[in-house]
């Protein structure tokens, strides 16, 4: 311990006045966020770990789903629908659980700081906050989406190799579209979930808020089962998502991929907006 | 230089911070003493607009901490040991700070050296003990080289070598003209690190002195003395403006004489002494005193000194 204190006496003693000091002159720019964000993710091992399970999950679904559709293709009797067997979409179906795991690593993203405390760090080295917030919607943006084209590429790729003679390669009308329409849908997902973890705080309270508005909210109004209930679900996020990738003509009211990918937008303003009073309102 | 101008925080009907003033200046070390819950972390909170207050402002170097340009460069502090994520290093934790004000991975490493976590940096921070924890905000604090230092209870869990090297550390940081505001709740840590005093209880202030004034007013405290002959040297001591108190058989407290005077008197009646110990915890008992008054008194005076 001696050692320490004779450093910090070298460090401490007469020593430059604070106004010539090193590391003066620089300041707070959104730029230098940007970059702090990015560190905060990438210096977490837990952001690489849930961010390669994204990816495989929806490889390896649109894999298996790829292999079933191959074997009923060959006895097309099998379908009831004859949407199912779009072996563009198809395949690309298994995105529920990529979409949990986007939208957790959105709401851990800023719940992580408040549970650990992080969050009174952040806001005493920028008081003025709302940057904060911006900054994480960029870089989690960034890195979402280019994770999940990744992932949607890679699915769509395995999955045409397992259809074999069935399958069609990226020039075929809407693959493109389609395939980065899901990448972005997952994106607006974890974007969504920060959202709203921005404004309840606590890791499991915006876990609970994603899983009722994703999963939940489709359940009840299906249940409900009225004409204004039907038409309601179309705007729900998971309806949404699939309207933005849907590689059928929309009908009976349901939205079509432009529409699906405004009302997406909407759902993440909203939540993001609901962040900024949260914020900007309460006591960190 | 710090301006608290009638700050005040309520917390629906509770009033933890009420209509606090003072002022705390460059180039010594203030302490901010009070019992648990008499508003201290509000305050310092406040102060980095952590916390909005209710009525009244702060000012830092005379301007709202919330409109500085490089916060960290103005203030530097630490408000609670562990506001890390668990899961990153000390080292990626200071990176991420330094990061917001593009502050150099030189000097990440140089505060790091600082508080003597060179050794851990690398480590989960989640994993350091609630010491190595305090370090790491003191680095955290140093960051931006600010010439406004708030620590909230600094010297909690820190061993007797840590806590020295914190006093020191104050101490130095004092002395190159920086205003530095540390709070704590033990009146003995504060005599010997503080140049001046705020003293709080239930979110008013009490007093607002130097620190020897409280020191001397409460050393005229009382002397514990352990002789087996303590009933024979009860009267030789007994004097005008002295009071003696029977402890125990063989034991006397006694005020009015000084450590020396009754070394003395106990030679020359040639009284064996076991003990003599000046009264140990006569500053702790003079804040308690001074405390337990201010809540009462304030109604009337506290206005005065607020």
């Amino acid at each position: 311990m001696s050692t320490a204190s004779s450093t910090v006496a070298a460090g401490t003693q007469p020593g430059p006045p604070a106004s010539h000091s090193p590391v003066s002159g620089s300041r707070v720019t959104f730029p230098h966020l940007v970059r702090a964000e990015w560190l905060k993710l990438q210096t977490l091992r837990s952001t690489w770990i849930t961010l390669a399970a994204a990816v495989v999950v929806l490889v390896l679904a649109a894999g298996l789903i790829a292999n079933h559709l191959h074997s009923n293709l060959v006895n097309p009797s099998a379908f009831n629908d004859p949407g199912d067997r779009d072996v563009l979409t198809t395949p690309l179906r298994g995105f529920g659980v990529t979409q949990l795991i986007m939208g957790v690593l959105g709401v851990l993203s800023i719940t992580g700081e408040y549970a650990t405390g992080m969050i009174r760090a952040t806001f005493v080295a920028v008081p003025k906050r709302l940057p904060v917030l911006w900054a994480k919607l960029v870089v989690f943006g960034v890195l979402g989406f280019s994770a999940m084209l990744v992932a949607a590429f890679a699915a769509f790729f395995t999955s045409q190799q397992v259809l074999g003679s069935y399958g069609i390669g990226l020039g075929s009308p809407q693959a493109t579209r389609v395939v980065v329409a899901l990448a972005g849908y997952l994106t607006l997902v974890g974007l969504l979930g920060m959202g709203l973890g921005f404004i309840v705080r606590s890791t499991s309270g915006g876990i609970a808020f994603l899983v009722g508005v994703l999963l939940v909210a489709p359940g009840i109004l299906a249940a409900l089962g009225t004409s204004w209930a039907t038409s309601a679900s179309h705007y729900l996020p998971l309806s949404a998502g699939q309207a933005m990738f849907a590689n059928t003509p929309a009908i009976g009211g349901e939205l079509t991929p432009g529409g699906g990918l405004a009302v997406m937008v909407l759902w993440v303003v909203a939540s993001v907006l609901g962040a900024v009073v949260v914020v900007t309102r309460r006591d960190a | 230089m710090i301006q608290a101008v009638e700050l005040t925080k309520r917390y629906g009907e509770k009033t933890a911070v009420d209509s606090v003033s003072f002022t705390v200046r460059p180039g010594r070390v203030t302490g901010f003493l009070g019992p648990n819950g008499a508003g201290k972390s509000t305050t310092m909170r406040m102060i980095v607009g952590l916390d909005r207050p209710t009525q009244g402002s702060v000012l830092v170097n005379g301007r709202a901490y919330r409109d500085d340009k490089a916060p960290l460069h103005e203030v530097g502090a630490l408000l609670e040991a562990k506001a890390v994520h668990t899961s990153r290093s000390a080292y990626n934790h200071l990176r991420v700070l330094a990061a917001t004000h593009g502050i150099s991975d030189r000097r990440v490493a140089t505060v790091l050296d600082l508080v003597g976590l060179s050794d851990v940096g690398r480590k989960r921070a989640g994993a350091f003990s609630l010491g190595m924890g305090q370090r790491l905000g003191i680095a955290s604090a140093l960051l931006g080289d600010p010439g406004v230092l708030l620590l909230d209870e600094p010297i909690n869990g820190l061993d007797p070598e840590g806590i020295r090297w914190v006093r020191d550390l104050l101490r130095g940081l004092a002395s190159e003209g920086r205003t530095v505001f540390v709070s704590s709740h033990l009146m003995s840590e504060m005599a010997q690190t503080a140049d001046h005093v705020i003293v709080v209880g239930r979110g008013r202030v009490i007093a607002d002195v130097p620190i020897q004034q409280i020191i001397s007013s409460a050393s005229t405290g009382a002397v514990e003395v352990r002789s087996p002959r303590a009933r024979e040297l009860s009267t030789v001591l007994a004097g005008e403006g002295v009071v003696i108190l029977q402890r125990a058989a063989d034991q006397l407290e006694v005020t009015g004489l000084t450590v020396g005077q009754i070394g003395q008197a106990a030679l020359d009646a040639g009284v064996v002494l076991h003990g003599l110990t000046p009264h140990e915890a006569s500053l702790e008992e003079a804040f308690m005193e001074m405390t337990r008054d201010a809540v009462d008194f304030h109604a009337h005076v506290g206005s005065t000194t607020s």
